[in-house]
């Protein structure tokens, strides 16, 4: 029961075909960049990006029809409420921005991960995909990180439960 | 998502409160992680708490530095000044704690454990095994607090062992090669030894042994055995073992039911060596059976009415005595059986007596048996006329086998003992009968009316009126000694009592920079005719008339219903009452009472002597007075005066004072009473009681307590106490000097030692040295 | 200086009402004999036996009591006489009173002496009447003090 291959998805390592939906597109080229605003959807495989705006930084030409899927995705920024759902795991957060170079993910804001019966609240989650961790952070403010967890029953060193 | 992680994080309140008895887990309980930082890695699925960490967890709280929580062998390792509260209570500090994810097993490194009792375990490693039984590698159990200011001094006693086993299912604790230490010194060796689990009220076991040592009963050991039945029952059979006098054998049950309660207990022994005890009529040299019986219930019948009883039956006067049961300083034995009714404004009680007197001087068959006892009183809630209206009654019937004749003036020589059942006639000079052989029943009611009225400038009227009726059944069995009080035939007759009166009060008040002053003359005027039948039937409930200023106005001077004040008087007073700003306040009331006209029914006495110099048989009493301070609460002085009319002489004197300030705590009472030869008091009684209590330091104190025979000038009684008291021991060395008892001359010193270890238990042991008797104890 | 405590010709306007203020002071219900007595005295002193009006006040007293003696019988090891000591607190609340400061509060103590003979049944009788006696002087001493602060403060 992996808690974070919720992002797997969003690798850039992964051959999965990238869908962008939203109800507007506005292409910048000059700045290679393709900002997409009102319900965006971005599904990749089986994980799935709901968010209100996204800017994808992509490298080489855009075209109007594909644009994401036939250049290689530099970064994505999501703003005004991101959500990431994959099989049992949810990740939501006010910002989330993945950047494929670093194959890291840093989402702010309320940040929540949930995973099945588990949840943990704080206000900066940051992954690192090839590490394969992620950090849940206080904004350095007097706030605390809480995670909500059903202990494993049975003996110890059983399997995990999926 | 955010409610229901709040929802699952138990309020702090509920942490401490939940004491359950076993560790029943809350199977779908959600363990709440806080912390400034949360670290996931998924290859090792191991999530890491870090900074001041917190995991709340079906009740319990463990927090850290950092708390890693391997999710895969459901695991947590907490490391750097590790705090767990347990769901009991248990508190456990430790450097490094690793515990499976349902807290249930665990292995700590060199932790500190405090339980909710307030008692902590300190050990260098502990396991825990299956939510249930912890074991502590050589640890140490203390009650004691550990000093805060310089943690590792060692406390004033621990238990120091190689194994401490403590069950929580089970309610217990054991220890392995153990040895108690007094500030680290070890004093005893243990080398296996148990108590139950501190938080446990009540457990099946063997109470703390008392050692015996007196030269009556040479040395002993009483160790009592409790059996916890069930939480309303519960048996205790104490067996002890006597090197002089052999086996003594002591059962109490105690049985708590829906409505009320009752106990039942008794010893009994077979006395090896009875000459050890004086000779009879002083000890019971001459018995080898002896025991005690007594059984107490009370039991509720509903809000207002209650029942009950008390009875004891002994084998003989000492018995309690000699094997000190039961408390000490048993003058007598009442046995009781009431029933009782306390309504918003009436009061009923129905009752017996039966009295075994335990005094040298006390002879059985002079005691009576009282059965019934009825007495009924009852305001009326309506106003009667525009007055109150109260209506009490009293029924009295008593038997007794041999009558209870007293010498009085000095100069009889004959030396009283309990063998001989003495008769006037037996003394060369005069003699009362405060009880008289035969049977006697008096059946009593009176009503009485009063009402205050207050005129337009503040004088306060009292005009009331009463009327009372006897009727009475004397049959004095036909002896000498009777005779020459009252005719022993058997006789039935009425009495009756009719009176009105006034009673005038105007009260004045001030109020200055001192405070209020309030200013009272109060006059109260009685007419009745005279008292009938003086004399003529036995006095038994109004033998003692104490004039003093709390009789002054009363209707009726008497102290019981046997005799009933005839005649005219007037009670003359006047009252002041000091309440200072700073709450002080100061009560003074002088006055005087006055027979009119009629008989003065304190002038003639009956057989009981009841009004012989009591100060109001002339037609001017005494005066009385008194004079209270009410200063706070830690001073008050309270002292009441009989002075004779003609020369101001002091006929009764009594000095109360109670004193608090800082770490003293004293008080004192003095009393003098004059002699009263009429009524047996040949010589001046003077005395002093004084009991006090110094605080040396905030646990050590010293007690000093005794009560001296000014007329005498010896000691009647003293005790002096040291004892040294914290919240985990209690130590008091108490030396005391009971005056002689049962007429031998012979003084009695006693040691008594207690030590108590909170929740090891306590031990106490005490000797009697008499010096004066050859025997070295 | 002096004035009549119920006087209503005394120039403190509210002072003629001292007798109906105490006549409103609802006293607690008794739970054992002597409480009763003081109760009833209570009652009577500040009603007078007329017909109590509408409850204003609520008083509430609590007592201790103990025997004492300085003078025992060294042979018998008997007290001969002996003092019944009763102490009482009061506290007198307004009723509907919130705020839980209490209108009026003092102590008052009574003490009150019979005589012990060897007759433990004529003793018992000694110690009940003490006991009623002690309780008189429990009520006088509430009613005086509570009596004279309502008349100094109206």
């Amino acid at each position: 029961q992996q808690a974070t291959n919720a992002f797997d998805g969003f690798s850039s390592n992964s051959d999965e075909p990238v869908n962008i939906e939203a109800d507007r597109l506005d292409v910048r080229d000059k700045d290679q960049a393709a900002v997409f605003t009102g319900n965006v959807v971005v599904t990749q495989g089986e994980s799935r990006l709901e968010t209100k705006a996204l800017t994808v930084f992509y490298t080489g030409g855009a075209t109007a029809d594909a644009p994401a899927s036939s250049r290689s995705i530099r970064r994505l920024e999501a703003d005004g409420g991101v959500v990431v759902i994959s099989k049992d795991q949810k990740a939501t957060g006010n910002t989330g921005v993945f950047d494929m170079a670093s194959n890291t993910i840093v989402m702010t804001g309320g940040v929540t991960v949930s995973q099945g019966p588990n949840v943990i609240r704080g206000d900066r989650l940051f992954v690192d995909l090839t590490k394969q961790t992620s950090r849940i952070e206080t904004g350095g403010n007097t706030g605390r990180v809480r995670g909500l967890f059903l202990p494993n029953k049975g003996t110890p060193g059983a399997p995990p439960r999926n | 998502v955010d409610a229901a992680a709040q929802a699952q994080q138990p309020p702090a309140n509920d942490l401490a409160s939940s004491l359950t008895a076993g560790r029943n887990d809350d199977p779908n309980a959600r363990m709440l992680v806080e912390a400034a930082e949360v670290l996931y890695d998924y290859d090792k699925e191991t999530v890491s708490a870090i900074g001041d960490a917190v995991i709340y967890y079906d009740g319990s709280v463990l927090q850290a530095d950092r708390v890693i929580y391997d999710q895969k062998n459901g695991r947590l390792r907490a490391t750097g000044n590790v705090r767990l509260l347990e769901r009991d209570g248990n508190v456990i500090h430790s450097e490094s704690l690793d515990m499976s994810d349902d807290f249930a097993q665990g292995f700590v490194q060199s932790l500190q454990v405090e339980t909710a009792a307030r008692t902590n375990f300190a050990a260098t490693s502990a396991q825990r095994k299956d939510g249930r039984i912890t074991v502590f590698e050589n640890g140490v159990y203390s009650a004691c607090a550990t000093c805060k200011d310089n943690p590792d001094r060692p406390p004033l006693w621990r238990v120091r062992a190689a194994r401490i086993i403590s069950d929580q299912q089970e309610k217990m604790v054991y220890y392995e090669d153990a040895r108690l230490e007094f500030f680290g010194v070890p004093i005893a060796y243990l080398p296996f030894f148990q108590h139950p689990d501190p938080t446990v009220k009540r457990k099946s076991g063997l109470l703390v042994p008392t050692y015996i040592a007196s030269s009556e009963l040479g040395f002993g050991v009483r160790v009592p055995y409790f059996w916890n039945i069930a939480p309303n029952k519960d048996l205790t059979i104490t067996p002890t073992v006597m090197s002089r006098q052999g086996l003594m054998l002591e059962g109490e049950w105690r049985h708590r039911l829906l409505n009320g309660a009752y106990t039942i207990r008794a010893a009994g022994v077979f006395q090896a060596d009875s000459d050890a005890f004086p000779a009879s009529p002083f000890g019971a040299a001459d018995e080898d059976a002896r025991g005690a019986f007594q059984t107490r219930g009370e039991f509720a019948i509903n809000q207002h009415w209650e029942w009950g009883w008390n009875i004891n039956l002994l084998s003989d006067k000492w018995v309690l005595d000699d094997y000190n049961l039961w408390g000490s300083g048993w003058n007598e034995a009442i046995s009781t059986i009431y029933l009782t009714g306390l309504e918003d404004r009436s009061y009923f009680d129905l009752r017996g007596y039966y009295f075994l007197g335990l005094s040298s001087d006390d002879r059985q068959k002079e005691l009576p048996v009282v059965f019934p006892l009825v007495d009924y009183n009852r305001v009326f809630d309506q106003p009667v006329l525009g007055g109150e209206m109260t209506f009490s009654a009293n029924f009295t019937s008593l038997r007794r086998l041999e009558g209870d004749f007293e010498p009085t003036s000095p100069g009889n020589t004959l030396a009283l003992n309990s063998t001989t059942n003495y008769t006037c006639n037996s003394f060369t000079v005069d003699c009362l009968a405060p009880g008289i052989a035969g049977n006697y029943t008096r059946a009593s009611a009176d009503l009485q009316w009063r009402k205050q009225i207050i005129d337009r400038i503040g004088q306060v009227w009292t005009p009331f009126a009463f009327v009372r009726g006897d009727m009475i059944w004397r049959d004095p069995s036909d002896t000498v000694g009777n005779a020459s009080f009252m005719s022993t035939d058997q006789e039935f007759y009425t009495r009756g009592m009719a009176g009105a009166g006034l009673e005038y009060r105007f009260p004045l008040v001030a109020a200055n920079a001192l405070g209020t002053h309030t200013v009272e003359p109060i006059a109260q005027f009685i007419a009745r005719p005279n008292e009938q039948h003086i004399g003529e039937a036995p006095n038994e409930d109004a033998q003692s008339l104490f004039f003093d200023d709390t009789t002054l106005f009363a209707w009726d001077k008497f102290s019981g219903w046997d005799r009933v004040e005839g005649g005219g008087r007037a009670n003359i007073g006047l009252q002041y009452t000091w309440q200072m700003p700073a709450g002080t306040m100061i009560n003074v009331l002088f006055g005087q009472s006055y027979h009119l006209f009629g008989l003065n029914s304190f002038a003639r006495s009956d057989a009981a002597g009841t009004g012989l110099d009591s100060g109001l048989e002339g037609d001017t009493s005494d005066y009385v007075a008194r004079f209270f301070v009410q200063a706070s609460p830690n001073f008050a002085l309270a002292s009441r005066f009989r002075l004779s009319e003609d020369d101001f002489n002091a006929e009764a004197t009594e000095i109360e004072g109670r004193f608090s300030r800082g770490r003293l705590t004293s008080s004192l009472m003095y009393a003098r009473y004059d002699e009263r030869p009429r009524l047996g008091f040949t010589d001046v009684r003077e005395g002093i009681l004084t009991s006090n209590r110094l605080n040396l330091t905030e646990n050590v104190y010293l007690r000093a307590g005794a009560l001296y025979d000014i007329e005498r000038d010896e000691f009647s009684n003293t005790s002096f106490g040291l004892g040294y008291l914290d919240e985990c021991f209690d130590l008091e060395v108490t030396y005391a000097t009971d005056y002689s008892r049962d007429g031998n001359k012979e003084r009695v010193h006693q040691m008594f030692v207690k030590l108590s270890l909170r929740t090891l238990g306590d031990a106490n042991i005490s000797t009697s040295i008499d010096t004066d008797s050859d025997s070295t104890f | 200086c002096l004035r009549p405590l119920y006087g209503d010709t005394s120039p403190a306007p509210g002072n003629q009402n001292v007798r109906d203020r105490l006549s409103a002071i609802e006293v607690q219900e008794a739970t054992n004999r002597i409480d009763q007595q003081i109760r009833n005295d209570l009652i009577f002193a500040f009603t007078g036996g007329a017909a109590a009006p509408e409850p204003l006040y609520r008083l509430r007293v609590e007592t201790n009591d103990a025997l004492q003696s300085a003078v025992v019988d060294p042979f018998t090891s008997r007290p001969t006489t002996e003092t019944y000591a009763l102490d009482a607190t009061f506290r007198l609340d307004r009723i509907g009173s919130t705020d839980g400061k209490p209108v009026f509060q003092g102590r008052a103590f009574g003490r009150a002496s019979y005589d012990r003979s060897r007759q433990r049944f004529a003793t018992i009788r000694a110690r009940r009447d003490a006991e009623d006696r002690a309780a008189d002087v429990v009520a006088q001493q509430i009613t005086t003090q509570i009596a004279a602060h309502l008349a100094t403060n109206p």
